[in-house]
């Protein structure tokens, strides 16, 4: 179904609809077409017009002004209608001698004008009662002529009592009508009935005028009274500039309300101003169609865009278009140098396995990190209990669990009852491993069995830093219980334990920065005198170094990766994994280095040797 | 857009459980409320965990019924993930297959991980001047070549100078730039608790 949206208020109406249900305003627009004037115009009295229809939604002080452009806005009437009841009009004239014959008075009562005008309206007064009560009026007019054109609100009632009102507008209209009817013979005896008929409306409307309301002439009254009062006090009136004085409005109320010939046959059908003539259209220019403006589709660009644009055209056409891989052969410059690194260092590491004698010099001297770790750990007493965290990954394994088994060859020389916990899943089987490796590096004999307990496997710790929490501040409540699901804390060395403090030595082996910094933060803040030393890799151990160097030290000992536990084992004169690793760790870092001195002086004089040919031909 | 009425819910939850943490620091009275919270957060997590697994092995399940290129990593996986359960949950974690699966097949696999991005990332150092020649570039191989350097016995030379470099590199340089990224990281982190406890962050739902 087709529905009409308002122009003003955008809301949709039924297509039938005139106007807008909801603002009133007209959504059939007003198309001003002269030549349908005199069709209006034409229209005899008893058809009923579409706006007699809104009549009754008008407010009464409007009937009047109503009924002058409802006159004008009739619709649907055909021409020769008009010329029908105008002809019939114009005999009645003709067979009247309006000059001489004065006109018979009826015994019975004459309606007044204004008795006359709603009938007029309504439609309900015949054209013989039209004819009759205009020209008994015009005898009566002829017989009294006016004294003044102008008709104040005071005389309406003498008027209509006494007909006074002369028969030169009547004679005036029956000469237009002859023209009308003169020029009608012609091809455009439309527009010339239009003319007349319009005139004849603004002659009626001027009669109409004449019949206004006493607060009108009292609007009116108002400024003559004003300048009469200024010429009593002896005040004479301003002279105006000529040029001021032509700009003053000099005409009545009549011309005020006077409106544009366009729009004075158009009668506001809705809104407020519904049944007032001559109201300018508010739409008009929304309504009236426009020719839409023709652009050139042709862009004025000057002749480099265009080749630019052709260009530009022609990369996003190849954009969409599959280009063909070239085909890689299985052997590249890159492959073959990729596979040649990995030998070459392959090759500089399984060297050393074979001949031990070639590079087997260790680090002289142990940075001070080493030596206080070494020191701490070489103060633990035995049975003490010693809490190792095993924070690092499997992949690992091969750095920190040479670092990791260096420091627990110690503590297992010091006989420390070890207590291993840690907050990665992998953590507990890889404290599992590490103390079978130092079991064999070190020919120790540390066992968790029914008989025989020398280290406690406490698991897994859940929730992150809040799980480090929970445990520095209540183990036992933590996890009491070890990985194989026994109680840990039921051990003799165990029951002594309530606290981290309790511990004699804090050990945390990470590659990890923030698994590390969560030790610090949550477990070391609650160490008063117990150490905490750390196992890190080489490529963390920048990370924890502040924390070392911090006043006072939050970490008391940094044993880094193969070459910090190569240090520490020379600092307590043990040979341990870290010892065995060392030369094939140092000739392999010697090839790293000479590979990246090579490749990249390599790369670096192709990369120049590029730019050198580049710049000539540049320059060429 | 509207608002679930259920996320306010969990504002609330998480306000007060942060507050209720927070004011547990500092007033010794609340310590036993704040331990409390923190063994919900572990029991919490250690669920998630679970549930974390069983996604994992539902994931890889439906990619194997499915059509897919990759399949057989899902079926390795699920393989694997049932060996390891068939091992592991009869004879405990620690027991001697459970160790042997451990040291054989996870230690070498994840190392031999490492060692080939040992290799790659000599072989990147070597490619860097190809790819962008710069002074930065040349700022990062150099301190490279001097750490390692610096690490490196040779018999015979004297590498005392490449030794002392690098110990000033890290008690200098890599100290100054860890301790500014902690100081950051300190920061950051007080911003994010008081954005949550606020109810400006919400991590756990919009």
């Amino acid at each position: 179904m087709e529905i009409v949206s308002c122009p003003f208020c955008g809301k949709e109406n039924p297509p039938e609809s005139e106007t807008c249900q909801y603002c009133q305003a007209r959504l059939i627009p007003l198309k001003i077409n002269p030549a349908s004037q005199p069709d209006s115009i034409g229209q005899p009295p008893e058809e009923e017009s579409p706006a007699k229809s809104n009549k009754d939604q008008v407010p009464e002080s409007q009937d009047g002004l109503q009924a002058a452009g409802e006159m004008n806005r009739s619709e649907a009437a055909p021409v020769s209608d008009a010329s029908d009841w105008l002809s019939g009009f114009r005999n009645q004239i003709n067979t009247q001698d309006l000059s001489s014959q004065p006109v018979a008075q009826d015994d019975g009562p004459r309606p007044e004008i204004r008795d006359i005008h709603p009938d007029i309206e309504s439609g309900t007064m015949q054209n013989d009662s039209i004819r009759s009560l205009l020209f008994t009026d015009a005898g009566q007019k002829e017989e009294q002529p006016p004294e003044n054109s102008v008709i104040g609100p005071q005389d309406v009632e003498r008027t209509g009592d006494t007909a006074a009102d002369d028969l030169a507008w009547l004679r005036e209209l029956q000469s237009q009508y002859q023209q009308v009817e003169s020029l009608s013979s012609a091809g455009s005896k439309k527009d010339e009935d239009w003319s007349a008929a319009n005139e004849l409306s603004q002659d009626s409307q001027k009669r109409e005028d004449d019949v206004v309301p006493s607060w009108v002439d009292e609007i009116y009254a108002g400024p003559r009274d004003e300048k009469e009062a200024e010429s009593d006090l002896g005040l004479s009136p301003a002279e105006l500039p000529a040029w001021l004085d032509a700009t003053r409005h000099s005409g009545t109320h009549q011309d005020i309300f006077s409106i544009p010939s366009d729009y004075g046959g158009q009668v506001e059908i809705a809104g407020p101003l519904a049944g007032l003539p001559g109201i300018l259209p508010a739409e008009p220019e929304i309504a009236l169609g426009r020719k839409a403006a023709a652009y050139p589709a042709q862009l004025q660009v000057t002749e480099t865009n265009r080749v630019q644009a052709e260009i530009f055209d022609q990369v996003l056409q190849s954009e969409g278009q599959n280009q063909p891989i070239p085909d890689r052969g299985l052997v590249t410059s890159q492959k073959v140098m990729r596979m040649a690194f990995a030998i070459i260092i392959i090759f500089a590491i399984l060297v050393p396995v074979f001949s031990l004698q070639t590079l087997e010099r260790y680090p002289p001297i142990a940075p001070v990190a080493v030596l206080t770790a070494s020191q701490i750990i070489s103060s633990i007493g035995n049975e003490s209990p010693v809490l190792v965290a095993v924070e690092y990954e499997p992949g690992f394994s091969g750095e920190l669990d040479a670092a990791l088994a260096a420091v627990l060859d110690h503590l297992m020389i010091q006989e420390a009852f070890l207590v291993f916990i840690s907050s990665n899943p992998t953590g507990p089987l890889q404290a599992e491993h590490i103390v079978t490796v130092s079991n064999q590096v070190g020919s120790h004999q540390y066992v968790n069995t029914e008989g025989q307990i020398e280290y406690i496997n406490l698991g897994f710790i859940p929730g992150g830093p809040a799980g480090l929490r929970n445990f520095a501040e209540n183990p036992r409540l933590s996890n009491p219980s070890d990985i194989s699901g026994e109680p840990a804390w039921q051990n003799p060395v165990m029951m002594t334990v309530d606290d981290i403090n309790d511990f004699s030595l804090v050990i945390v082996a990470s590659e990890n920065q923030d698994k590390s910094r969560a030790w610090i933060e949550q477990a070391g803040t609650l160490l008063a005198n117990t150490p905490l030393i750390y196992i890190v890799s080489a490529q963390s151990e920048p990370l924890i170094r502040p924390f070392f160097d911090a006043t006072p030290r939050q970490v008391q000992g940094i044993v880094s990766g193969v070459i910090g536990s190569v240090q520490y084992g020379t600092t307590i004169g043990r040979q341990g994994i870290a010892q065995l690793y060392w030369p094939s760790f140092n000739s392999g870092l010697l090839a790293a280095a000479i590979l990246i001195v090579i490749g990249g002086g390599a790369n670096a004089l192709l990369v120049l040797n590029a730019i050198k040919n580049g710049r000539k031909k540049g320059g060429n | 857009m509207k608002s679930n009425p259920f996320v306010y819910l969990l504002v609330a939850i998480a306000i007060a459980s942060g507050a209720t943490v927070l004011v547990g620091y500092f007033f010794p009275s609340l310590a036993e409320i704040k331990g409390e919270m923190l063994d919900w957060a572990v029991i919490f997590t250690a669920v998630l965990l679970l549930i974390g697994v069983v996604s994992l092995v539902r994931t890889h399940w439906r990619k194997t019924m499915q059509d897919h290129n990759d399949r057989v990593y899902s079926l390795v996986l699920i393989i694997s993930f049932i060996l390891t359960l068939l091992v592991t949950v009869p004879s405990g974690p620690t027991s001697k297959w459970s160790m042997w699966l451990y040291n054989n097949l996870i230690i070498p696999i994840e190392s031999s991980l490492l060692g080939i991005l040992a290799v790659f990332l000599i072989y990147a150092c070597a490619r860097l001047f190809n790819q962008r020649m710069s002074i930065y570039t040349l700022v990062f191989i150099g301190t490279v070549l001097l750490a390692m350097l610096g690490w490196v016995t040779i018999p015979g030379v004297e590498l005392e100078g490449f030794k002392d470099f690098r110990d000033w590199l890290l008690s200098v340089w890599a100290v100054a730039g860890v301790r500014g990224i902690l100081l950051g990281v300190g920061l950051g982190t007080v911003a994010t608790g008081l954005r949550v406890l606020i109810g400006a962050d919400r991590p756990y739902g919009s």
